[in-house]
């Protein structure tokens, strides 16, 4: 329990807790303090010496307050001339070092070094003006760096290190001092987050325009919530003349304290992309034409109406993107107006760990652990893939853990990522080897400890499940997993040690193995420890898309209906109807921002289903591969365009405000779906009533909260056999800066990251004889591919990864299923 | 006494370094007597600048690979103490002693003798790589003033004729 430590300031008696330092206490008492080289998210570094403080009780020693612990009996002065003396002192030296040309700089207005020389009262006199050059340390296609302003915080070295766990910038000595630079002065190649700009005190690091448009504060709208990824960032769109020019954070907003990754930070360009739909298609004679709103949802309510008469299914994925609203309202849409169950969210990552993995052994279809949670686990077991590719924001919540020592990290997968430098330990396990190891686990710790079992074995289901666990041996599990069994008891153990823990299952297309499978093994391990439910412990699934989560809450799926229950009649799965609908089974499909063609794997039905459906509707923001299929195109908003909610992967509701208006033409999914219930006779709720649906399933949701059903065990399927893999891993999983959809569409994405490219670590280039930005020629048994080589030093050696949706049919028609893990033949192409 | 002349492996030896096998045995040796991994830097640093008479890029990345630390973070290092070469050195680092015990007992003079005589101003090197020449703060050895440090040994108590003779046999290729 933190102690309490009574400190003096300004002659006032101040609570503090023991442990914290001076600039805490004081910031949250309210007493201004000024900083440069401060921020809460990293540590303290005490260099810029404007945050000093007189210590009265030591013959007024002035102590930088950031790096000063409290004491008991402490007393300050933060008020006094001598400190103020101090202060001014300090910044006029300051200024030696930076080149005061505020007038020609674009970062005047908004520069805290500007603004503490407004409030510390310095004159232009009291500067000694000194001609301060130097040739820029930082080279970067986003950054201009100008070390003439630097004033050597070092907030952006400690931003990347501590926070983005990149350590891409340090500090070198050249001929003219110390500067911010890269190694060797390589050009920036990092995770291009933008932090290190965001975090400048002064104009030293800037965004290169455009993509930084000055002036900037014009037109500013409310904060909202990025829509590229369940992580629930919140960001504040800068708009101008109608236009997303820059997108910001601050500090106070959870859960990401102003951190934004790459897609956050510069992919609202998507926008504003000339690909973009701007009209509704229909297909006359063969070719998809622009049509009028009101001829195009006439030709939908018709396919509607005729599949209806011919008797035959009707069939609608909405994407995990969609709203809680439009979510809602599209399975009332399919249930209600149109009649028919089969409504889901489609072939999408996440999907399966929730309801088929999550829901069967806890009741619920959500993840029993959130941010804080995580943030408070004592120990975080992330198997699967690398949040640091797959969701940026757990990476730096768990990196954030490790440095204040409070958590260790396990982490066990097959591919490739920058977190495993820092965790406590990473176990490379052979593809689709992670329910194995799981399971290996558990029969460990029931193995080992007597009382364990005993504890679950009042568990329902437990008799069965044990049984299966059992035929995981450490022989079975080493064959699987390529792990020692001495390394697998290890594990075990440090797990029994742990009070809270949290397990990290992240999914994604392309991600090798079962995601209900590993959710499911997950699930049953923590239910043994008892750390299913607790107070930073739990699971945590991270879906793919923004609004997964939320769509599964308000019944967006075949087998739930808001608020979790079963749907009675239970809809098809999304490869089973795909399925039906190559066998002519299917009149209507109603693909609302899916594309098959595109995002699904190979042996989905796919391509039979599109040509077997009666009639196509694609409702998408851009021209998909899907469209060529297509009877109907109905062009949507995306992004900052949207109003509603989403429920990020931590199971929190948060609001989207729109910060500009879709482009003429375009509509929000909702309406299109009101739009064409109405045609349809039989008109959706109106939004108030929509709105009371949705807090009845969220209230739910908070009180199953604080009495969770019971778990129940899921028996293990039998052990597969042993699997040696030799040779190339096809890595399709998400990678940071793209995911595979809407963020092809962004041109400063694409120049960062070019999609069609296959990245390789440096020795695989070397030893394949490729040469980067050369050629590539990828094979395996079912497909070929020309790709450009990159090197990347955080790929691991023996795999190439390559984007899921990289090339015209979709890398991942190289996949038969989602999960498959396959080799890839790499040679050099002439 | 004997000076041991820097060997300085060509940058184009160093572009990918692996450690070998005795010097994988010294650093995780050394980092046994670390509580992290970062803590040995300094020492891993001097062992490679012993072994590759230098510090060149590729050392930097592959210290950095073996410690879990960035290149940016270990060149920042690097770059921080002058000790540690950027550059690879000439055979023998002339460092004469700049500070004021040294300079009033004929520093000064064994300094301007040394430019002079091998045509070199400081931090220059000569034309056939044999010297460089290098101004330092105090060497701790004002008691036997001046003093000159020719990589890793003290010469003290200089004279200009003994410095010659130093000299000379330098430059022949025997070692002193």
């Amino acid at each position: 329990m933190p102690k309490v430590v009574s400190v003096t300031v300004d002659g006032r008696i101040l609570a503090a807790r023991a442990g914290e330092s001076v600039l805490e206490l004081l910031r949250r008492s309210g007493i201004w303090i000024p900083t440069l080289c401060f921020d809460p998210r990293v540590s303290a570094y005490g260099g810029c010496r404007l945050c000093l403080v007189s210590r009265r009780d030591r013959a007024g020693e002035l102590v930088p307050a950031c790096e000063t612990p409290v004491v008991e009996g402490m007393v300050l002065e933060t008020d006094s001339p001598a400190v103020h003396r101090a202060r001014r002192r300090q910044l006029v030296l300051l200024l030696g070092e930076h080149r005061l040309d505020c007038p020609v700089c674009p970062t005047s207005g908004r520069c805290t070094l500007e603004l503490l020389l407004h409030r510390l009262g310095i004159a232009g006199d009291d500067v000694r003006r000194w001609e301060v050059t130097a040739t820029s340390g930082v080279q970067s296609p986003l950054i201009v760096h100008h070390p003439e302003r630097c004033v050597l915080c070092t907030l952006c070295i400690r931003l990347c290190h501590e926070v983005q766990g990149v350590s891409a910038l340090g500090l070198e000595r050249v001929d003219g001092g110390i500067q911010v630079a890269t190694f060797a002065s390589r050009t920036l190649d990092c995770e291009y987050c933008g932090q290190c700009v965001a975090a400048c005190p002064t104009g030293a690091l800037q965004l290169r325009p455009p993509l930084d448009p000055v002036p900037r504060r014009v037109g500013t709208g409310l904060p909202t919530t990025c829509s590229l990824c369940p992580c629930g960032c919140q960001l504040l769109p800068a708009v101008r003349d109608g236009r997303v020019v820059a997108v910001e954070s601050q500090l106070s907003w959870l859960p990401n304290r102003g951190q934004l990754c790459a897609k956050g930070r510069f992919a609202h360009d998507v926008l504003v992309s000339p690909e973009r739909l701007t009209s509704p298609l229909v297909r006359l004679e063969g070719r998809l034409v622009p049509t009028s709103w009101e001829r195009a949802l006439q030709a939908v309510v018709e396919g509607v109406r005729q599949a209806q008469a011919q008797g035959r299914a009707l069939v609608a994925f909405g994407t995990p993107r969609l709203t809680c609203e439009d979510a809602f309202l599209l399975q009332h849409f399919m249930r209600g107006t149109v009649g028919s169950p089969h409504v889901g969210v489609g072939l999408a990552a996440g999907a399966r760990a929730l309801v088929e993995g999550v829901r069967p052994v806890l009741g619920t279809a959500r993840s029993t652990a959130d941010f804080t949670d995580l943030a408070a686990a004592d120990l975080v077991l992330i198997l699967r893939a690398d949040p640091s590719r797959t969701h940026p924001l757990v990476k730096s919540i768990v990196l954030a853990g490790m440095r204040r020592r409070s958590q260790q990290v396990v982490m066990a997968h097959a591919l490739s990522g920058g977190l495993e430098r820092h965790v406590d330990e990473f176990l490379l396990v052979r593809p689709l080897g992670e329910e194995a190891l799981l399971y290996g686990i558990c029969r460990h710790l029931l193995t080992e400890s007597a009382t364990r079992a005993r504890q679950a074995a009042g568990v329902a289901g437990f008799d069965q499940w044990q049984a299966g666990v059992l035929h995981y041996t450490d022989e079975v599990v080493q064959g699987l997993t390529g792990i020692d069994p001495e390394r697998v008891v290890a594990l075990a153990r440090r797990l029994k040690r742990a009070h809270r823990l949290v397990v990290v299952v992240p999914a994604g297309m392309g991600i090798p193995g079962d995601e209900a499978a590993v959710a499911r093994a997950a699930a049953g391990l923590l239910v043994l420890l008892g750390c299913h439910r607790k107070p930073g412990g739990g699971l945590l699934v991270l879906g793919e898309k923004a609004n997964l989560q939320g769509c599964l809450d308000v019944g967006l799926h075949p087998r739930l209906l808001p608020g979790g229950g079963s749907a009675e009649e239970p809809g098809w799965e999304p490869v089973h109807a795909m399925a039906r609908a190559g066998a002519g089974e299917v009149g209507f499909l109603y693909l609302v921002g899916h594309d098959p063609l595109g995002g699904w794997p190979r042996a989905t039905h796919r391509r039979d289903g599109l040509e077997g459906a009666g009639f196509v509707v694609v409702q998408d923001a851009f021209l998909t591969k899907t469209t060529r299929a297509a009877n109907v195109v109905l062009p949507v908003s995306i992004l900052a365009e949207r109003e509603g909610t989403v429920v990020g992967a931590d199971g929190v509701r948060r609001p989207l405000h729109a910060a500009v208006a879709p482009p003429p033409g375009v509509a929000p999914d909702g309406e299109i779906f009101r739009e064409l219930a109405r045609r349809l006779g039989m008109p959706l709720p109106s939004k108030e009533e929509v709105e009371r649906s949705l807090a009845a399933v969220f209230e739910g949701h908070l009180r199953a909260r604080h009495r969770p059903p019971l778990p129940t065990f899921m028996p293990p399927p039998p052990p597969p056999p042993p699997r040696t893999w030799r040779g190339t891993l096809l890595d399709v999983s998400p990678q940071l800066l793209h995911s595979g959809s809407v963020t092809r569409y962004s041109a400063v994405l694409r120049e960062l990251a070019p999609i069609v490219a296959v990245r390789m670590a440096p020795e695989d280039v070397a030893a394949f004889g490729l040469t980067p930005g050369g050629r590539a020629h990828l094979t395996t048994g079912t497909g070929e591919e020309m790709m450009m080589v990159r090197v990347d030093r955080t790929v691991r050696p023996s795999s190439a990864v390559v984007l899921w949706q990289s090339n015209a049919e979709g890398l991942g028609a190289f996949l038969a299923v989602d999960g498959e893990a396959r080799l890839v033949d790499v040679r050099r192409s002439r | 006494m004997r000076t041991v002349a820097i060997h300085a492996v060509p940058e184009e030896q160093l572009t990918h370094v692996t450690f070998d096998a005795t010097m994988e045995e010294r650093i995780s040796e050394l980092l046994t007597h670390y509580p992290t991994r970062r803590a040995a830097l300094l020492p891993v640093l001097w062992l490679c600048q012993e072994r590759y008479g230098w510090i060149a890029p590729g050392v930097i990345e592959a210290v950095a690979a073996r410690l879990g630390e960035s290149p940016a973070f270990v060149q920042g290092v690097v770059t921080f103490y002058t000790m540690f070469y950027t550059s690879p050195p000439a055979r023998y680092v002339l460092q004469v002693c700049k500070t004021l015990s040294c300079a009033v007992c004929g520093g000064r003079e064994l300094l301007e003798h040394l430019k002079a005589r091998l045509g070199i101003d400081l931090g220059e090197r000569t034309q056939d790589g044999t010297f460089q020449l290098i101004g330092v703060q105090c060497l701790g050895a004002c008691g036997s003033a001046p003093v000159i440090q020719i990589n890793d040994d003290y010469y003290e108590n200089l004279t200009i004729e003994q410095l010659d003779a130093l000299v000379d046999e330098l430059s022949q290729g025997k070692e002193a």
